[in-house]
């Protein structure tokens, strides 16, 4: 079982029917012998009140009033039963109730002054107990006779008590173990409840939302807090040492790699298969870099960063870069828009596809965002010869352009950049003729216009 | 024309400066960003290309300061780290282009020379004053639709002067961006020069697209086509 709800809820159930099997069947049968114990008190006094109306009859017999003052016993089948044996079992008297009726096995006969109780069944099958004292009778100094006598009352009534009793100890238990088990399952959620809240956190942080979990949680789970925090921490500080190792890594390979191939431009060799390696290995080591800088900003967290100052300042550099060409670009994105995650990831994925609009446009370069509280959308537009093999455009290192050195891979870094932050690029033709890029960003926004 | 080179990997400074050499420009070579701060203020520069991971002062602040002071002759940036970030940064702090490094000669050569034409006020890589046709980016002279040839050192002379046709270079100017030797400065090479370039772009005298002008210097005589 996999729950730690589920567990504890099973676990309940099980000990809470356990116990309350065992509880019923000790107040069941205590309940019973209560019962029986106050027919067989019952019985004794019907007895008692038996021998009080005897008197002695013709010969050594005794006579009963043909009307018992217990009216019970004068109707037959009325479920209540006296009889009168002698020492040989046969019968004296019996009460007016016992008419029809053959009540087995007789009941034993006792020693004189000795009680007796026993369970009877009549022949329509009802169960009786029956109690028999035997007396010994003292007609004068000389003749004597024993006698036993019985008084025999259905159970029908102990049971119909039993039947209501056990009913109503039944209702209870099950009013009782719901509640228990409401009142367990209220305490469970309230126990787990902490723990939801550290899942959420760790949510939290693993979308960069917060940098650490917060201290707020009962002293069982601050020690699971603390060593997650810890763990956050050297993770964060090793992904920034891994990138940084990364980037210092390709960026002290890269003059090196200016030297070899301006020593490769030297010797006159321009077409030098080496060279075009050269420039491969630049592709490598740009498209690489573009990805653990990405994920860098995602774990030590985001800020809301303006697009617009962003968008300015590359329109401004693009500007100078392609002054010849003079392009004339059309910016058209809200004051307050901004722009929930890294502002280099942003200013990469602008800039690479911002470039490409330049490089390719004859004149006209447009620029919109828009964004709510949903979606970022960068739309860039160019009217140069727009873009046929988009598939080419957005694989690794593909250059488009052969002849135009290092400039092919900035559509794929853009891409995977935008992977990241698990939007999309859309490459279609536009209004203009030429090449539109969108760029979709989820919940890229937090100012929103 | 005078460039300043400021890097400070060995090799690659030195082969640049090789190729630029043979490319037929002056150079100043600078290790570091103090240094280059000192070439760009003591020697007459007309471009700067400068590395932004430079030792002692980074190139971002080296550009900053150069423009700071006033100087406003192009600057071409090298970087290793090309993120849009590090270039849009090395653009606003007053760089005119970029290269990422590595690159081909030709690339950074292309930059350098549609840079120094810009400054000069020319929008294509054709000089462009109606007879005389220059041709930077193939390095070819045209005159009446012939094409003339010339050494690299004439090239490198006319360029200077048709870039800035119009304005008078002193003989001083030229003779320091051009040359490397400073015991040639007070010969007369230039005007030997001058003599050479006269005769190849004006056999017949009738053009005469370089004037001299007695005690100030020369000036590249024909109107730019389309002003």
């Amino acid at each position: 079982m996999r729950s730690l709800r589920l567990r504890l809820l099973a676990w309940t159930s099980l000990l809470l029917a356990a116990s309350f099997a065992l509880l019923g069947a000790v107040i069941d049968s205590g309940f019973e012998a209560a019962l029986e114990q106050a027919q067989r008190d019952l019985l004794d006094s019907q007895i008692i009140t038996l021998l009080a109306v005897s008197e002695p009859g013709e010969g050594e017999s005794l006579a009963l009033p043909y009307d018992m003052p217990e009216v019970r016993l004068n109707a037959p089948g009325s479920g209540l039963y006296a009889s009168i044996r002698d020492n040989t079992g046969a019968a004296q008297w019996q009460s007016a109730s016992v008419v029809g009726l053959d009540i087995e096995p007789a009941a034993p006969l006792p020693e004189a002054g000795q009680r007796l109780v026993t369970v009877q069944e009549t022949s329509t099958g009802e169960r009786l107990q029956a109690m028999t004292l035997g007396i010994v009778w003292q007609f004068d100094d000389t003749r004597s006779r024993y006698f036993a006598l019985t008084v025999a009352e259905s159970r029908a009534s102990i049971e119909a008590q039993l039947r209501s009793f056990r009913g109503q100890l039944y209702m209870a238990f099950a009013a009782i173990a719901v509640v228990l088990l409401i009142a367990v399952a209220a305490l469970l959620s309230w126990l787990l409840r902490p723990l939801g809240q550290i899942a959420r956190e760790i949510r939290a942080v693993e979308a960069g939302e917060r940098g650490s979990l917060s201290a707020d949680y009962p002293s069982e789970l601050t020690g699971v807090a603390r060593n997650l925090n810890r763990l956050v921490d050297s993770e964060t500080r090793r992904t920034t040492r891994y990138q940084q190792t990364l980037s210092n890594l390709a960026h002290s390979l890269k003059t090196p790699l200016a030297a070899a191939q301006s020593l490769l431009g030297e010797r006159g060799d321009r077409e030098d298969p080496v060279a075009e390696q050269l420039m491969r290995m630049q592709d490598i080591v740009r498209y690489q870099l573009a990805r653990p800088a990405a994920a860098g900003g995602q774990l030590t967290g985001r800020g809301a960063v303006p697009i617009l100052p962003e968008l300015h300042a590359l329109l401004d550099g693009l500007d100078k870069v392609y002054r010849d060409k003079g392009v004339s670009a059309e910016l058209d994105v809200a004051e307050n828009l901004s722009f929930d995650g890294d502002r280099g990831d942003l200013v990469e994925i602008v800039g690479n596809l911002l470039d490409n609009a330049y490089k390719w446009s004859e004149r006209r370069v447009l620029l919109e965002a828009r964004g709510d509280q949903a979606v970022l959308t960068i739309r860039i537009e160019d009217d140069g010869p727009g873009i046929d093999d988009v598939a080419g455009a957005l694989e690794r290192g593909t250059r488009l352009d052969e002849t135009t050195p290092g400039t092919g891979i900035g559509l794929a870094v853009a891409n995977e950049l935008v992977a990241v932050y698990e939007g999309t690029l859309d490459i279609n033709r536009g209004p203009l003729g030429g090449a539109q890029l969108t760029v979709t960003l989820p919940g890229g926004t937090s100012g929103g216009d | 024309m005078r460039l300043l080179l400021v890097e400070d990997d060995v090799a690659l400074r030195e082969s640049l400066t090789n190729q630029l050499l043979s490319a037929g420009y002056r150079v100043e070579q600078a290790a570091d960003g103090e240094e280059g701060w000192y070439y760009a203020s003591e020697y007459p520069i007309d471009l700067a290309i400068v590395d932004l991971g430079l030792p002692k002062m980074p190139g971002l602040e080296l550009v900053q300061k150069l423009r700071e002071s006033g100087r406003t002759y192009p600057i071409l940036i090298l970087t290793a780290r090309d993120s849009w970030q590090d270039k849009v940064d090395g653009l606003q702090s007053g760089a005119d282009d970029y290269v990422a490094k590595p690159f081909h000669f030709e690339e950074l050569a292309a930059r350098v020379n549609a840079l120094l034409r810009r400054a000069g006020g020319w929008a294509s890589a054709e000089l462009d004053c109606g007879r005389i046709k220059l041709d930077t980016s193939k390095q070819l002279l045209t005159v009446d639709n012939e094409s003339v040839e010339l050494t690299s050192f004439e090239y490198a002379l006319l360029e200077h002067l048709m870039i800035r046709a119009g304005d008078v270079i002193s003989k001083t100017e030229l003779t320091e961006r051009l040359y490397d030797q400073d015991y040639e400065r007070d010969s007369n090479v230039i005007e030997v020069f001058i003599g050479r370039l006269r005769k190849k772009l004006d056999p017949d005298g009738t053009l005469k697209p370089i004037e001299t002008l007695r005690g100030r210097g020369y000036r590249f005589a024909l109107a730019r086509a389309g002003d």
